[in-house]
């Protein structure tokens, strides 16, 4: 039971460091991205 | 002292203007977004993190730094960016300020988690980002601003008549269900409360304090019904509006400072 309490409230932080890592991982992403928002996408919002 | 609710609407209006600062190309980064706002829209500088998914999808990629960004905003604040920083919730809070009476249905909350299935499922199968073409967000921030922008423009396709129709159709149950697109369909929504249980900011109660008045979960945009659960359900957008009822001061936002100080300073308080 304890043991259980000490998981627990050990998880955040490691789900923490698992998705900065995610972030860090995936910053070669960026460029991509920044491309969808500065190209508005006007098929999405209903233009032809 | 100013109050919880005005501070939040304080908020609310803040990240609306901050999501608008991408007027130039210049401005437009992109950072995800930690709420529902369509970067369709001719001024956002944020990039939508549904969109993104939904992008990367539909190309057979799993997007790494947007799972990234929502699970480190999903475990730093959970889904307090519903009830403080996401346009579409405050459009829905200002919505329930004309509605009298607390909405009961608090049940079939699981339907998010459909439509985020069906949001990348749909995504993968269509290699298009068809959520997006009819996602009401989109219609309120992105379309409907254009149209606003350019009312000379010709081009506006079916899809944009889509937009408009899905709008108009969710603005009904919002009258008369609080929170309606947060409590059951937005896919935002569904990955957020994975993680509310162990964000560090929490609603906490006070037990000694407590005298199981009622008037938190009569107060309560997301119909939770348990005076336990006020701060521990996964549903919790963390609003502060069972706060400002009780009248015991039992409630409080905080910041999980105990977990932050023994697991980070190595310190018991």
């Amino acid at each position: 039971m304890l043991k259980a309490k000490y998981i627990i409230r050990k998880i955040w932080i490691l789900l923490l460091a698992i998705f900065t890592i995610m972030v860090v991982l995936g910053i070669n992403e960026y460029p991509a991205i920044e491309v969808l928002v500065k190209i508005i996408c006007t098929s999405c919002i209903g233009l032809e | 002292m100013m109050k919880l609710g005005s501070i939040r609407r304080i908020v609310q209006i803040s990240v609306l203007i901050i999501s608008n600062i991408g007027f130039t190309s210049e401005f437009k980064t992109g950072i995800i977004c930690p709420f529902l706002y369509c970067h369709g829209c001719p001024f956002a500088f944020l990039a939508c993190p549904i969109g993104v998914l939904q992008h990367f999808t539909a190309l057979r990629q799993i997007s790494i730094f947007t799972v990234g960004f929502l699970g480190v905003y999903g475990v730093v604040i959970g889904r307090a960016f519903c009830g403080w920083a996401c346009p579409f919730g405050a459009l829905q809070d200002l919505i329930s300020r004309f509605k009298r009476g607390r909405s009961k249905v608090a049940r079939y909350t699981f339907t998010k988690y459909i439509a985020l299935l069906g949001v990348v499922t749909s995504a993968w199968i269509t290699g298009d980002t068809l959520f997006c073409k009819f996602c009401p967000s989109g219609s309120l921030f992105a379309a409907i601003p254009f149209y606003l922008l350019n009312p000379t423009y010709q081009g506006f396709g079916s899809y944009f008549y889509i937009h408009i129709i899905t709008l108009t159709a969710l603005l009904i149950p919002i009258f008369f269900i609080n929170r309606f697109w947060c409590r059951y369909l937005c896919p935002l929504a569904a990955i957020y409360n994975l993680f509310n249980k162990v964000s560090l900011l929490k609603i906490k109660l006070d037990e000694k304090m407590c005298n199981r008045c009622g008037s938190c979960l009569e107060a309560c945009s997301m119909g939770i019904k348990n005076i336990r659960d006020i701060g521990n359900s996964s549903n919790c957008i963390k609003c502060g509006r069972c706060i400002e009822k009780c009248y015991k001061n039992a409630l409080s936002l905080k910041w999980n400072d105990s977990l932050i100080r023994k697991e980070i300073l190595g310190r018991s308080i």
